[in-house]
């Protein structure tokens, strides 16, 4: 990312959006990821009742996050659980997130 | 390191090999005490041995409990209507011996801060470069009266049981309801936020008014609540206590708790003394009393960090949540429903400050800054009848401080909400309470365990 596009960025995203995405370091999305083991598991291995996180594609996993944030004008959001999860994170992180993952 | 060390260091890396987590020659060794063994504090000794043995540290961590097992408080609601019993509620700490975790049974008498050490009780001193209190929440009974005619202080305390750790107070709260006679009083009372479980209490308002509405139809459960209103899940709650338990639950908010006197020859005849959402000296009588006390850091945190290290009413230990160290002890890390804190007193969110933790430890012994920006998130399931439950689930972010007079920023930063609907507030399952809930319940209890002890 070129210096000018680094200054665009932090100014056009929030503050933690930018700091997610400027100073990604190696365990980072690990340490992000590690907000899903608590119910599919420590490794992303599948549970009773959950999906396996592991063996899927990075695009696989940022698609399918992005599509439970979805929030579609007019309409009311979705609330499942997943779905409030999903919103909570930026762009960045989820990136970091099914990156991490992917990986396993 | 001498020759004595070396072959301890050659016998520990042999047995470490064996699960693939031998670290590297010549590592810099990182020794971590974790003090506490429950949801929190198993997870960052369980985190730091699985993260460490990829850092470039040796990193060797010591759990120490006063206990051999930990007793799950998440369901033992169930344990009070006989579904389930604390056996199956129990966990071990063999998976994280198994990890190459030191695990230790015993009563923590001082951490000498000075020249970072945990003594024992039993005289047994553990050095530590990085310490982490996990000792969750202990009771605070100083403003109200629990008094016996015949019984010492102690003997009055647990006659009316908090059961608010699960063990033997559960037991108890379970015998005083099973020896209730049909059309008898149970009175419960919950304390001021902040405590353990925001959900929790109005999960056991419904638990005990399942049984009673099975067992004892014609009985009454007083739920005496020192909150402005339901904390946790309104709606839902709410709907269980207006119509699912509508015969049972009477509900008043607002209330402020005095005490509770008896004579031990007539344990049932108890009188509960409170003023009211108006101010107003009431008495009630009440056969059952599952009376839920104030709360505060467990000792071990008081002891360690006061006064300096504790937020202004000396309750809860004051930590940066970007890596969870102590803001006035370096090196003291407190994780867990222990820290002042806008995020809940809960398990799987006590689990995930865990993980922060951890890998902040391992950032900071490898020279680097912890990462700036952690993440956590709370999920709860919690039954409203034997066949149904509901959930409630925030996530929160480690941002900058508003004065929410001003809109100003007061240039700190704590784990704040940033999921709900509205975003701030808890969201709460849509559906209700449903059988699905219930399943999915068991399966999230199941794994956050998993992900915990095993």
């Amino acid at each position: 990312m070129s210096f000018l596009r680094t200054i665009l960025a932090a100014g056009l995203t929030i503050s933690a959006s930018a700091a997610a995405a400027q100073t990604a370091g190696p365990n980072d999305g690990r340490l992000l990821a590690s907000n899903c083991m608590q119910c599919h598991a420590t490794n992303g291995q599948p549970r009773p009742g959950f999906s396996s996180l592991a063996g899927k594609s990075a695009s696989e996993i940022t698609g399918e996050m992005l599509e439970m944030a979805r929030m579609t004008p007019g309409k009311e959001p979705e609330k499942d659980l997943m779905a409030v999860h999903a919103r909570a994170y930026t762009r960045a992180e989820i990136d970091l997130i099914a990156k991490y993952l992917a990986s396993k | 390191m001498d020759r004595r060390q070396f072959i301890a260091s050659l016998a520990a890396g042999s047995a470490m090999g064996l699960t693939g987590l031998m670290p590297a020659f010549g590592a810099a060794i990182v020794n971590v005490v974790v003090v506490g063994g429950g949801m929190a504090g198993t997870t960052a000794a369980k985190y730091l041995k699985l993260w460490g043995a990829a850092s470039g540290l040796d990193v060797r961590v010591t759990l120490i409990d006063a206990n051999a097992a930990y007793v799950s408080c998440i369901l033992s609601n169930k344990v009070l209507t006989g579904e389930t019993t604390l056996a199956a509620l129990t966990y071990r700490y063999t998976k994280l011996a198994g990890l190459g975790v030191t695990v230790v049974q015993g009563q923590v008498a001082a951490v000498d801060k000075a020249n970072r050490v945990v003594r024992l009780a039993d005289g047994r001193t553990y050095p530590y470069a990085r310490l982490i209190l996990a000792p969750g929440i202990d009771f605070d009974y100083s403003a109200l009266t629990i008094a016996a005619r015949g019984l010492t202080a102690d003997q009055a305390l647990a006659a009316v049981p908090h059961a608010w750790k699960a063990g033997p107070q559960t037991t108890e709260l379970r015998r005083q309801l099973v020896a209730l006679t049909n059309g008898n009083r149970v009175v419960m009372t919950i304390p001021a936020a902040p405590y353990r479980c925001p959900p929790g209490p109005y999960e056991r308002a419904c638990a005990i008014a399942g049984w009673l509405k099975a067992n004892r139809p014609k009985s009454k459960l007083i739920v005496l609540d020192a909150n402005a209103k339901i904390i946790a899940e309104p709606v839902n709650f709410g709907k269980a206590f207006s119509e699912t338990y509508r015969t049972i639950i009477e509900y008043y908010p607002g209330v402020t708790l005095k005490g509770v006197t008896w004579d031990s020859a007539t344990p049932k005849l108890k009188t509960v003394s409170l003023l009211d959402a108006g101010g107003a000296a009431v008495t009630m009588p009440a056969e059952v009393v599952n009376l839920i006390p104030p709360q505060k850091a467990g000792r071990v945190a008081i002891d360690t960090l006061g006064p300096t290290g504790l937020s202004a009413n000396g309750r809860w230990a004051l930590v940066d949540e970007i890596s969870y160290e102590s803001k006035v002890f370096p090196g003291i890390h407190v994780i867990g429903d222990a820290i002042n804190s806008k995020q809940p007193k809960a398990g799987h969110i006590g689990n995930q400050e865990a993980k922060i933790c951890a890998d902040a430890i391992l950032r900071l012994e490898s020279g680097r800054a912890p990462y700036a920006a952690p993440v956590t998130n709370s999920a709860c399931f919690t039954p409203i009848t034997p066949t149904t439950a509901t959930w409630l689930t925030a996530v929160y972010r480690y941002q900058t401080d508003i004065d929410p007079a001003t809109g100003q920023s007061l240039g700190t930063k704590s784990m704040q909400m940033v999921s709900g609907n509205p975003v701030g507030v808890a969201s709460e399952t849509p559906t209700g309470a449903s059988g699905d809930n219930a399943d999915a319940m068991k399966k999230w209890f199941a794994s956050l365990m998993v992900d915990t002890f095993g």
